[in-house]
């Protein structure tokens, strides 16, 4: 006799697919299914080992299979423990590109009223590095951050001090376009080991399309040359995201190749947001969610094969698989509960009004403040991050007491995101069944299920040497990336 | 099949049944308040031991009722009731992993 411990499922193929609290799946076919539900399965049957070994059932005390289990779940929960370790400033509104996609709308590249002052960052400073994390990230974000560059030195040398004498340590990362850097910027991202986050849609004809200067000419040639010339002087610091759009949506394969062929490490495939000039243009550079995750899938497998000859993993995937096969605490802001706006991460606009995510900000920018939190002068953190504003968003943002995803079978995977909750219904917490955000992480998670169910040994081991960010695991020699 | 609306009166009157062993009066009372700018509401909970009789009516006089708003009415009710069932069983659960997530904030 056996008593079952709490999981959700769903039917997968031709089977089930159960998931605990702790995120172990299983797979079983319908009879054994229906004897486990039943208490009819025979403690001789293959599968009952599997399931008591991974908290579906116990056969011993039910006290201490839930302390195991709690166990588990606190460890996958980890990440809470650090609060907002990612602080997003907003250097400047201004741009010298006007990308279609743009979810930031920026302003004109002579507008300086939209640039964050150099008291305003210092005085962000003294906020972040009073939050309970000794780990601060300090992300500056624009526009284009560096037209404001005395702010970012401002930061950055202030930031260095006031750590020092806390006992913090703090990292610095520049989202930039690169169009514009100079070797002097560069030069002080080495001195500061400050990583550079930039944009790469593809090839010349994918990256044109969309990411076009303020004068509406392609940034190709210009971010080619600068990308180099920053993996020259800052080194593997550099990194590269892209935003799928209409243009790339049938041509992932020729992006992955590019991003192959600039040495890039891997690739995060992201779908495009509606914020900003992406629902502007909607017509022009969106698609049906459906297809973003056929394609992605697609991708996905092409990405799998070309890691049987060099290592260059999909980094959504990577966390996913985290996810489905370990414990390892994965936050991740855009995709976790209680969702990670605010206690995760957090944007400081540049008149040092708080957000708890760039959507929030974004939303502000389109003419509704709901979501900000504050203002760094007129406020402690504690205030701030403590107050009944942000307890309250993220109260409805726990997939535990979202409909339907309190009895989802991928709730452990999951997330959910009170922001973009609030702009598609206006309502922070909303019945997420058939909405593009549960569509999309829906057919992920089913794809990623079906490629470990029916994983060989060798992709095993690709999918191993991801999780673990070695590639010797897979056969690749150790320490060789794709370079 | 029955299904738990009708009209009455001139048509512009819609009835819907709301039964006991599904929705709560909380429920009821919610999801009307959400609807209240746009209908009057009222309501008759004694003459049927099982169900809750809502009748709704557009404010607007100019407005025909549709069977498309009182099926958004039933969905409304569903989705709500599902809502308060979870956070009756989950409620708890999730104040536990909010109050985990600012913990931090005591070291401040």
């Amino acid at each position: 006799m056996y008593t079952i411990l709490p999981f959700n499922f769903t039917p997968f193929d031709d089977s089930f697919l159960l998931v605990n609290e702790a995120g172990v799946f299983t797979f079983l076919e319908q009879k054994d299914f229906e004897d486990f539900i039943r208490h009819n399965l025979s403690e001789n049957s293959p599968v009952f080992d599997n399931l008591e070994s991974d908290l579906f059932l116990t056969t011993g005390d039910v006290d201490q299979a839930i302390r195991k289990l709690a166990a588990r779940y606190r460890s996958r929960k980890e990440y809470l423990r650090d609060f907002t370790s990612l602080h997003m400033m907003v250097i400047t509104l201004r741009c010298n590109q006007r990308c279609g996609y743009c979810q930031v709308s920026s302003a004109d590249e002579d507008s300086i009223k939209y640039d964050m002052s150099v008291e305003t960052a210092k005085k962000i400073v003294d906020f972040i590095l009073s939050a309970p994390t000794d780990f601060p990230k300090i992300e500056f974000q624009g526009g284009e951050p560096t037209i404001n560059w005395p702010a970012i030195v401002a930061t950055v040398e202030s930031a260095e001090k006031r750590s020092a004498e806390l006992g913090k340590k703090v990292e610095f990362v520049i989202c930039s376009n690169l169009i514009s850097i100079t070797e002097d910027q560069l030069y002080f991202c080495k001195e500061h080991k400050i990583a550079i986050s930039t944009s790469l849609d593809g090839p010349r004809n994918i990256h044109d399309k969309f990411r076009r200067t303020r004068f509406d000419k392609g940034t190709y040639d210009s971010f080619i040359r600068n990308f180099k010339k920053a993996r020259e002087i800052v080194g593997d610091r550099v990194s590269a995201l892209m935003t799928t759009s209409a243009e790339s949506l049938n041509k992932l394969d020729e992006v992955i190749d590019e991003y192959v062929r600039l040495g890039m490490d891997g690739i995060f495939i992201r779908s495009l947001n509606p914020y900003g000039f992406a629902v502007e243009n909607v017509r022009l550079i969106g698609y049906p969610m459906q297809d973003f995750t056929e394609k992605y899938l697609e991708a996905l497998e092409y990405i799998l094969k070309l890691n049987e000859q060099i290592y260059f993993p999909e980094y959504f995937a990577t966390l996913l698989f985290t996810r489905m096969l370990t414990f390892m605490p994965t936050g991740f802001v855009d995709l976790q509960s209680p969702s990670g706006v605010g206690i995760a991460g957090a944007i400081y606009d540049f008149d040092g009004s708080v957000f708890p995510s760039d959507e929030a900000r974004m939303l502000a920018r389109m003419g509704d403040r709901h979501f900000c939190l504050g203002n760094v002068n007129e406020g402690t953190f504690k205030d701030i991050f403590g107050g009944k504003k942000l307890r309250e968003i993220i109260s409805a943002a726990c997939v535990e007491t979202t409909v339907p995803c309190g009895w989802c079978a991928y709730q452990a995977y999951c997330g959910t995101d009170p922001v973009r909750n609030y702009l598609e219904s206006g309502r922070e917490s909303r019945n997420m069944a058939g909405t593009p955000f549960c569509m999309k992480h829906k057919r992920i998670f089913e794809g990623l299920l079906r490629i470990l169910r029916n994983a060989d040994d060798k992709r095993k081991s690709i999918i191993w040497s991801w999780i673990m960010n070695n590639p010797g695991l897979a056969g690749h020699e150790t320490g060789q990336r794709n370079s | 099949m029955s299904v738990p609306f009708k009209f009455e009166g001139d048509g512009n009157l819609g009835v819907i049944t709301a039964e006991k062993q599904f929705f709560t009066g909380k429920c009821i009372l919610d999801v009307s308040a959400e609807v209240s700018c746009l209908y009057h509401v009222s309501y008759d909970a004694r003459s049927n031991p099982e169900a809750i009789i809502i009748k709704i009516s557009p404010k607007d006089e100019n407005r025909r009722l549709m069977e498309a708003d009182l099926r958004d009415f039933m969905n409304k009710l569903i989705d709500h009731q599902t809502w308060l069932d979870l956070n009756k069983e989950f409620g708890e659960i999730r104040q536990t992993i909010v109050a985990e997530a600012f913990s931090p904030l005591k070291k401040l």
